[in-house]
């Protein structure tokens, strides 16, 4: 019974994170047509930061190295993990995105991730190389340590919250005037800026929200399982971010968080329990891999506004005042005079 | 009376191709200036350049007396210098209220903390504007289909659609490419009537790309011609009708037929 | 000094392997206004074709090589006929294209993964010893990679001033619809674009598993950056330029040796990336109409 009760809690743990890369994802290319080739860069730099933040310094004994060790205690470290990621972001918008064609960006993300993946492996020295940080502080230690089933249903709920509150935010973000300029931006922005908006700054805005959701995502994740590796942030887990928000809708937060839970839940764990075949142990993940990327593209092919497209703005409206009614235009004129070109 | 544009010997190359090529003019504060020409004139270009989406190699661009030359295209807009394209670009994916909605600058919900955690205030001021672009949908004939998809929109209603989300953003100045290409000629009058009424009532300035003459005619005390890159001709019609240069390269056969008779 | 040099005959090694890769890149690029973020896949494609061909059926290396550069431009032609053609027909917006050749990537790179596995393979040809050339010290297979880098840079300089689909690939370059107009096949040119940019990419990934002598499938991936670097830093779209970026790039990420860890050598040129992006984003070679 606890086995089973513990996996659900994992489940929607999983489902929660999930949700939330995929709203940050959301913001940068639903709303604004960003690229972002490496979301779960954005992951791993949220994850490792809280990590060299809450965890004592590195005991050079035991070959484990890392940054700073700084010991903080863990609502800080959170923050300062979210902030690392939302910087990032920054750094990134900083060189791609003024005044270049989108795939310029999508460039600059894709090597930034390859880069620091490299990096973060390779030098072991910053996050302890391809072992990854292991042991890292939880809150609610003792819970977790004592009774992980209780800590794992504890976690359901800050999950839970933190999700719905990042839900929040990117709906009212979505209505906004900031949201319409963001989703204008990304039909034209040749024309949002015509209109005298400054571009850039709409565009940075959205990265950096992106980035800085997708670094929240990030330290739950690593405050659940307690450790982080590259092996756990390959590209292909920047595809189940895609995939899902592509499935869901993008554009619409409630398909994001139903594209999360068909592709990062059902699919994934769906998946996960398949026996490996001995002969070939890489050959089920391998494939995983093939249908997550022939989702992306079938769904580009078959349903580009996902299974729950964008939903239409809708306004408050008085009746136009009658003296309008009777005039050109009103209800008729659409219809009779304007020709096809 | 002043000029609210001035255009300074400008060149635009593209490659070799010279597009423009030492260009000057000039439009009055409060006036409808047309800018007429052949095919391949330069006069898109010159509308793009004014606007900042062209840059310029050579000759400044003065506005409400600053010269904007180096300006960023979204810093003339914010002076007040609005806009339209030769071929509709409206935001396909957002419906045709929104279209006019996102073009208002300053509104208090485009700072992310308002958009977010202040909505009540926003909500009010966009609201106000969806009642103020109605009466522009209203006006221009797109009132009934404003929860439409820009998108789904027919040539001729986008080309509306291109007029109205440009006066929605109240510009001191507007410059319209060919605003009534594929549009009826019906409708043709009516949309010239109310660019003129809109000049009239509230004194914005309009530099309008045309090649039907007949509304240039109508509405615009002067015209500017424009033949491969540079002015041709200045004056009003009248006069043009009269400059054996101008009838050659551009009036030809067309005006005899159709404004001359 | 001597080291200096000795990295600087590395660094033409490096730049020759670069060369053979952003050509392959820039070329497709003008053509079809897309980047192909699958490419780095189709340098493991030629780089496995060979293995295959050459440990598995015991054909002769060179005859290997040949046959992989030919089939990866076949496997490139073909994704392009009936992947990224039909999404092109339909006028997707640059958005979905990129992202559908991302996806593409993911899926080449796990297919590569299923034959080949995770491990690292060697081509069955024995390492020679290094020859001194003046300051310069290079192995056998380094003058080879030399030696095809700078047959191949030429046979691309007469393809596109000599032959007919050259012209056509460089009017479609500055301006397709206006190529299309003046009566060019866009769709042959396509196609062969298409195969030379996989081929390109067949015989790159070829010329550097020789280079790092064991590879994996993800080698070809690693380097999908460093080629964006060498691309952009010529100016995207840009053939020459592209040669350029590709010697630049190349010298500059070997010399760095001199001064920092070799490990680090590949984010030197994302540093020049970094910088270029910054300073003069359109390249060193401008193209018309493109970034
Ligand atoms: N982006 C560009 N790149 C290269 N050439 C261009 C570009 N834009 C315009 N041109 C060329 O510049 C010249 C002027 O074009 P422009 O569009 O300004 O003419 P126009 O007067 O608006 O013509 P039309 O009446 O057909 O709209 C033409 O020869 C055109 O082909
Ligand atoms: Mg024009």
């Amino acid at each position: 019974m606890s086995v089973i009760l513990g996996y659900v809690a994992t489940i929607l743990v999983t489902f929660f994170t999930y949700n939330i890369f995929t709203l940050g994802l959301n913001i940068q290319f639903g709303y604004a047509g960003i690229l972002n080739f490496t979301v779960i860069t954005f992951m791993a730099m949220g994850a490792y930061f809280y990590a060299v933040f809450v965890m004592p310094p590195a005991n050079a004994s035991n070959q484990v190295f890392y940054i700073l060790g700084l010991h903080w205690p863990w609502p800080l470290a959170s923050i300062a993990g979210v902030v690392a990621s939302g910087a990032l972001g920054y750094l990134i918008g900083l060189i791609a995105l003024k005044r270049l064609r989108s795939d310029y960006l999508a460039i600059v993300t894709l090597a930034t991730g390859t880069l620091l993946y490299g990096l973060s492996g390779d030098n072991n020295k910053l996050f302890d190389g391809w072992a990854g940080l292991f042991a890292v502080n939880q809150p609610f230690q003792s819970v977790a340590n004592n009774n992980p089933n209780t800590f794992s249903w504890i976690f359901v709920v800050i999950s839970g919250l933190v999700m719905l509150a990042v839900w929040w935010f990117a709906n009212q973000l979505y209505s906004s005037p900031l949201g319409r300029s963001m989703r204008a931006i990304r039909e034209d922005q040749d024309v949002v800026d015509a209109f005298g908006k400054n571009t850039f700054k709409v565009r940075m805005l959205a990265m950096v929200i992106g980035s800085t959701i997708v670094g929240i995502g990030g330290v739950l994740t690593i405050q659940y399982i307690g450790a982080l590796s590259p092996a756990g942030w390959t590209t292909g887990e920047t595809f189940v971010v895609w995939a899902a928000l592509l499935v869901g809708g993008r554009g619409n937060n409630i398909g994001a968080m139903l594209g999360s839970l068909l592709v990062a839940v059902v699919f994934n764990e769906g998946t996960r329990y398949i026996p490996q075949v001995a002969s070939n142990p890489n050959l089920v993940p391998d494939l995983r891999n093939i249908i997550i990327g022939s989702l992306v593209i079938l769904s580009i092919w078959f349903r580009p506004q996902g299974v729950l497209p964008e939903k239409k703005a809708k306004f408050f409206e008085l009746p136009l005042k009658d003296k309008y009614a009777q005039t050109f235009g009103g209800s008729k004129a659409d219809q009779d005079l304007v020709v096809e070109v | 009376m002043s000029n609210v544009l001035e255009v300074n010997d400008v060149h635009v190359a593209f490659g070799g191709l010279k597009a423009i090529d030492g260009c000057s003019f000039t439009v009055e504060k409060g006036t409808i200036t047309a800018l007429i020409g052949p095919n391949g004139a330069g006069k898109s270009t010159m509308v793009g350049s004014i606007a900042g989406a062209v840059s310029i190699s050579s000759g400044s661009i003065t506005f409400d007396g600053n010269n904007i030359s180096s300006l960023p295209t979204y810093k003339r807009a914010q002076e007040g210098l609005i806009r339209t394209y030769q071929i509709s670009r409206e935001f396909g994916g957002m419906s045709v209220l929104e279209n006019l909605l996102v073009v208002r600058l300053g509104q208090s919900g485009e700072s992310l903390i308002n958009a977010v955690f202040r909505p009540k205030k926003s909500k009010a001021e966009t609201n106000e504007l969806v009642a103020e672009a109605n009466d522009i949908l209203n006006t221009f004939g797109l009132y009934r289909l404003r929860n439409e998809y820009a998108s789904n929109l027919s040539g001729g209603q986008k080309r509306l659609l291109e007029l109205s989300r440009a006066v929605m953003a109240k510009p001191k100045m507007l410059l319209l490419d060919e605003p009534m290409a594929g549009v009826t000629p019906a409708l043709i009058e009516i949309l010239g009537e109310h660019l003129l009424e809109l000049n009239r009532s509230t004194g914005m300035s309009m530099l309008l790309v045309e090649h039907n003459l007949e509304v240039v005619d109508k509405i615009c005390s002067r015209v500017v011609v424009m033949a491969v890159g540079k002015r041709l001709a200045e004056g009003t019609l009248g006069e043009l009708r009269q400059n054996r240069d101008v009838v050659e390269a551009y009036l030809g056969g067309e005006v005899h037929e159709r404004v001359g008779g | 000094m001597k080291l200096f040099l000795l990295t600087l005959g590395f660094g033409f090694v490096s730049a020759s392997i670069y060369a053979l890769l952003s050509v392959g890149l820039s070329l497709q690029f003008g053509v079809t206004n897309f980047v192909n973020f699958a490419y780095g896949a189709y340098l493991g494609v030629g780089m496995l074709l060979t293995y295959t061909f050459s440990a598995t059926f015991g054909l002769p290396f060179w005859l290997s090589m040949v046959l992989a550069t030919i089939g990866t431009g076949l496997v490139s032609m073909f994704i392009s006929e009936y992947v990224l053609g039909p999404f092109v027909k339909r006028k997707k917006s640059l958005f979905y294209m990129l992202i559908v050749t991302f996806g593409l990537s993911l899926i080449l790179d796990n297919i590569l993964q299923i034959f080949y596995g995770v491990g690292f393979n060697e081509y069955p040809i024995g390492q020679s010893t290094p020859i001194t050339i003046g300051p310069f010290s290079f192995t056998g297979n380094q003058l080879l990679i030399i030696a095809i880098a700078g047959v191949v840079m030429i046979g691309v300089h007469l393809l596109l001033s000599r032959s007919r689909l050259g012209k056509a690939m460089r009017a479609m370059s500055d301006n397709s619809d206006l190529a299309r107009a003046s009566g060019i096949d866009t769709n042959m040119v396509t196609r062969w674009t298409w195969f030379i940019s996989g081929s390109l990419a067949g015989l790159g990934g070829i010329v550097l598993a020789l280079n790092i002598v064991s590879f994996q499938t993800t080698s070809g991936d690693a380097l999908l950056f460093v080629i964006f670097a060498a691309v952009i830093l010529g100016g995207i779209g840009q053939t020459y330029g592209a040669m350029l970026g590709a010697l630049i790039i190349g010298l500059v990420t070997e010399v760095s040796t001199v001064f920092i860890s070799s490990a680090y050598k590949q984010d030197i040129a994302f540093l020049v990336l970094v910088i270029m992006l910054l300073v003069r984003p359109q390249g060193l070679i401008p193209a018309k109409g493109k970034a």
